[in-house]
C-alpha cells in the first residue's frame, strides 16, 4: 500500500465529519494504522496528506529565498503572479534568507523553480561564454 | 514628434512583460556507478537531457512513481547527494555541421582530438523514427570495400546492413578499415564509431586513416574503454544522428559500429543499475529493441526523398566461434547478411579469413554491377565444389581429371581471394583477375605465384585492354570487343610471365 494511497483514503473518509465525529475517526484511523504496521510511515503519509489538503483547497506552498528579507510591496506583486499563474486562492511563505544568491530572488514552488537571483544570471553567462 | 516617441517608448518598456521562465528542478537522492537517483522533475519525458548543477549531462531512462532513474554521461564524481538537477525539456541531441569532417568526437559531439571546439549551428536528436517505407528505395547501388572476397561473393550495396562477425583477433577491425581506405573519390562519408575499444587500438586507427588520407572524408566517434557505460550506449545513435545530417544532404554514408558486443554490455550494465529485471544471459528484455531501431535508421532513400543512403556495418565480437549465443543471434536476424571471420582460416594465412560458406549478403546482389556478376558466379561455384572435394581429397591417390582439375582451380581461387591488409584493389580489377580465373589461364599457374600473376596483369592489362577498362566504368559491363582485347592482353601477359 502506498502512503499517498492511505492519505487520499483519509482524507475523503474526513471529509464531510465534524467535531466530535471528526475526532473519533481520527482515533479509529490511528488504530487502523497501527493494526497495519503504517504507524512507522507517518510523516510521510502526513506530509502526503498536507500535499492533497493544499490542493484541494487551492493552496500552494511556496520557498522564497532571497539576500534580505522581501518587501511586501514585492511579495504581493509575487503572490498576484504565483495566484495566477497556478490559478489558486492562497499563497504561504516559507521564506529563507540564503546569502549565496548574491542578490535577486528564487522562488521555488514543488518541482517548479523560477530563479531570478543573481546568481543564477551570473551562472547563465558563464556557460554562454565557455560555449 | 521625437518626445511622442520617447514617450510612447516609455510606455511600451513600462508594459513589457518579460516571460518568465519556470525550470523544472529535482535533486539528487542517490548517485552510484554513473546512476543518479533524482526526486522531483513530475513533468520529464523519457529520454530527456538534464543538466547537474556541475555542468554534466545526463538522460532520464527511468521514469518511476517518485523518483527518476538518470544516467549521467561524463564524469560523475563530482555530483553530490541533493544537489540541484535541471531538466531541459529537450530530448538529447548532438550537434551537427560539416565541420565534424576529419575529427574525433565523444558521443555528446565534443571533439577529444585536441584541435579546438567545433562549430556547429544545428543540432539532430540522438534517437529518432527511422526513415518509414514510403521515402525509402531498393538498394541497387554498389558500396566498394576493396576486399575482393567481399566484392565478388558477398557485395554490399549502398543502404545495406551487413554485419562483420568473429572471435578476437580475426581481422573484424581490417576489415571496416580498408572499407573505409576504399572510399576515397566515391563522393561518400564515414562515420566510425568505438565502443569500448582502447585508445591505443583508436589511435591506431586514425593514423592509419590520416596516411590513406581518409580522414578527410571520415568522422571518428569514440567512447573510450574508461568512459561510463552511458556514453558506450548513447555512442552508436550519435553516429547515425550524424550519418543522418550527411544523408539529409542527399550524401551516401558508410557507419561502422565497432563494436556492438560491448555496446550491449553497457547497456546491460545500465539496466542491471537501474534495476530493471534481467533476462537471458542477463540482457535487458528490450535488447534486441536496442539494436533493431539503431540498425533500421541504415537505409537508401528515393530520389524524390533527397537521396542519399546510410550503409552501416555493424561489427560483432564472438565467443570461441559461437554465432548461436544471444547478440550475434539478435543482430544476425537484424542484419542483411553476415561476414563470417574465422580464426581457423586465420591461422591457415587465408587473410581476410572470411567463411565464404556462411557468409552471405541478403540484399548485394542485386546492387552488384553486371561484369562482377558474370565473372563471380563462377568463382562461387567454383569455391563451393572446392570444399567439397577437399575432404576427399586428403584420402585420395586415385582422382580423376575433372576432379584434379576441380581441386587446382579451387586451390587458385583461395589462393586470389587473399589480400594483405591496407590494400583495397579497385573493383574493375577484381573483375580481370576474376575473369581472368575463371577462364582458365590462371590453372597453370604455380599457387604460389598466384598473387604475383595478379599484380603483373591488372599492370599489363591496364596498358594493354584501355577499351575493356573503358566498357567497363562506363557501361558496367563489356562488350565482345573489349573481351577479345582482354583475351588477348592476358594471352600476351601469360607468355612472358612463363618465362
Amino acid at each position: 500500500m502506498r502512503t499517498k494511497d492511505v492519505a487520499q483514503a483519509i482524507y475523503e473518509g474526513a471529509l464531510e465529519k465534524k467535531g466530535t465525529d471528526l475526532s473519533a475517526y481520527l482515533h479509529s484511523t490511528v488504530k487502523f494504522l497501527y493494526r497495519k504496521q503504517l504507524l512507522s510511515k507517518s510523516p510521510q503519509i502526513l506530509s502526503d496528506l498536507s500535499k492533497i489538503e493544499d490542493k484541494a483547497e487551492g493552496k500552494i506552498e511556496v520557498t522564497l529565498r532571497s539576500t534580505a528579507p522581501i518587501q511586501t510591496a514585492a511579495k504581493k506583486e509575487i503572490t498576484e503572479l504565483l495566484e495566477k499563474r497556478y490559478n489558486v486562492r492562497h499563497v504561504a511563505y516559507r521564506e529563507i534568507i540564503d546569502p549565496e544568491l548574491l542578490g535577486g530572488v528564487r522562488i521555488e514552488i514543488g518541482d517548479d523553480v523560477l530563479d531570478l537571483s543573481l546568481r543564477n544570471k551570473i551562472n547563465q553567462l558563464k556557460t554562454f561564454l565557455n560555449k | 514628434m521625437s518626445n511622442n516617441i520617447v514617450e510612447n517608448l516609455k510606455k511600451e518598456i513600462e508594459n513589457w512583460n518579460a516571460e518568465l521562465k519556470i525550470e523544472k528542478a529535482g535533486r539528487v537522492v542517490e548517485v552510484f556507478d554513473g546512476i543518479a537517483k533524482v526526486s522531483g522533475l513530475s513533468d520529464i519525458r523519457s529520454s530527456e537531457m538534464v543538466t547537474f548543477a556541475g555542468g554534466q549531462k545526463g538522460v532520464a531512462l527511468n521514469l518511476e512513481e517518485d523518483a527518476v532513474g538518470v544516467i549521467i554521461l561524463g564524469d560523475f564524481s563530482h555530483i553530490k547527494e541533493g544537489e540541484e538537477v535541471n531538466a531541459t525539456g529537450q530530448i538529447l541531441d548532438v550537434p551537427v555541421s560539416e565541420a565534424l569532417l576529419g575529427r574525433v568526437v565523444n558521443p555528446i559531439g565534443q571533439a577529444i582530438d585536441g584541435k579546438g571546439a567545433i562549430k556547429s549551428d544545428k543540432t539532430y536528436p540522438i534517437e529518432r523514427v527511422a526513415s518509414g517505407v514510403i521515402t525509402r528505395q531498393a538498394v541497387d547501388q554498389p558500396m566498394y570495400t576493396g576486399i575482393k572476397v567481399i566484392d565478388a561473393i558477398i557485395p554490399v550495396g549502398r543502404g545495406q546492413r551487413e554485419l562483420i562477425i568473429g572471435d578476437r583477433q580475426t581481422g573484424k577491425t581490417a576489415i571496416a578499415v580498408d572499407a573505409i581506405l576504399n572510399q576515397k573519390g566515391q563522393n561518400m562519408i564515414c562515420v566510425y564509431v568505438s565502443i569500448g575499444q582502447k585508445d591505443s587500438k583508436l589511435r591506431k586507427i586514425q593514423t592509419r586513416l590520416e596516411q590513406g588520407g581518409a580522414m578527410d572524408y571520415t568522422i571518428i566517434v569514440s567512447a573510450g574503454a574508461s568512459d561510463s557505460a552511458a556514453l558506450s550506449y548513447i555512442a552508436p545513435y550519435t553516429g547515425v544522428a550524424i550519418a543522418e545530417y550527411f544523408m539529409d544532404k542527399g550524401k551516401d554514408v558508410l557507419i561502422i559500429y565497432d563494436d556492438l558486443s560491448k555496446h550491449a554490455v553497457a547497456y546491460r550494465e545500465i539496466s542491471l543499475l537501474l534495476r530493471r529485471p534481467p533476462g537471458r544471459e542477463a540482457y535487458p528484455g528490450d535488447v534486441f529493441y536496442l539494436h533493431s531501431r539503431l540498425l533500421e535508421r541504415a537505409c537508401r532513400r528515393s530520389q524524390k526523398y533527397g537521396g542519399g543512403s546510410i550503409t552501416a556495418f555493424p561489427i560483432i565480437e564472438t565467443q570461441a566461434g559461437d554465432i548461436s549465443a544471444y547478440i550475434p543471434t539478435n543482430v544476425i536476424s537484424i542484419t542483411d547478411g553476415q561476414i563470417f571471420l574465422e580464426t581457423d582460416l586465420f591461422y591457415k594465412g587465408i587473410r581476410p579469413a572470411v567463411n565464404v560458406g556462411s557468409s552471405v549478403s541478403r540484399v548485394g546482389g542485386t546492387a552488384q554491377i553486371k561484369a562482377m556478376k558474370k565473372v563471380a558466379g563462377t568463382l562461387k561455384l567454383d569455391l563451393a565444389q572446392y570444399r567439397e572435394l577437399e575432404a576427399f581429397a586428403q584420402f585420395g591417390s586415385d582422382l580423376d581429371e575433372a576432379t584434379k582439375r576441380q581441386l587446382e582451380r579451387g586451390k587458385r581461387s583461395v589462393e586470389l581471394l587473399k589480400q594483405s591488409q591496407y590494400s583495397p584493389v579497385k573493383a574493375e580489377y577484381q573483375i580481370v583477375s576474376i575473369y581472368a580465373l575463371s577462364k582458365g589461364y590462371m590453372d597453370d599457374v604455380p599457387v604460389e605465384k598466384i598473387l604475383d600473376f595478379e599484380r603483373g596483369l591488372i599492370d599489363y592489362t591496364e596498358r594493354n585492354a584501355k577499351t575493356f577498362y573503358k566498357e567497363i566504368t562506363e557501361s558496367k559491363m563489356w562488350t565482345d570487343k573489349g573481351e577479345e582485347e582482354l583475351k588477348k592482353a592476358i594471352t600476351d601477359f601469360k607468355s612472358t610471365f612463363n618465362k
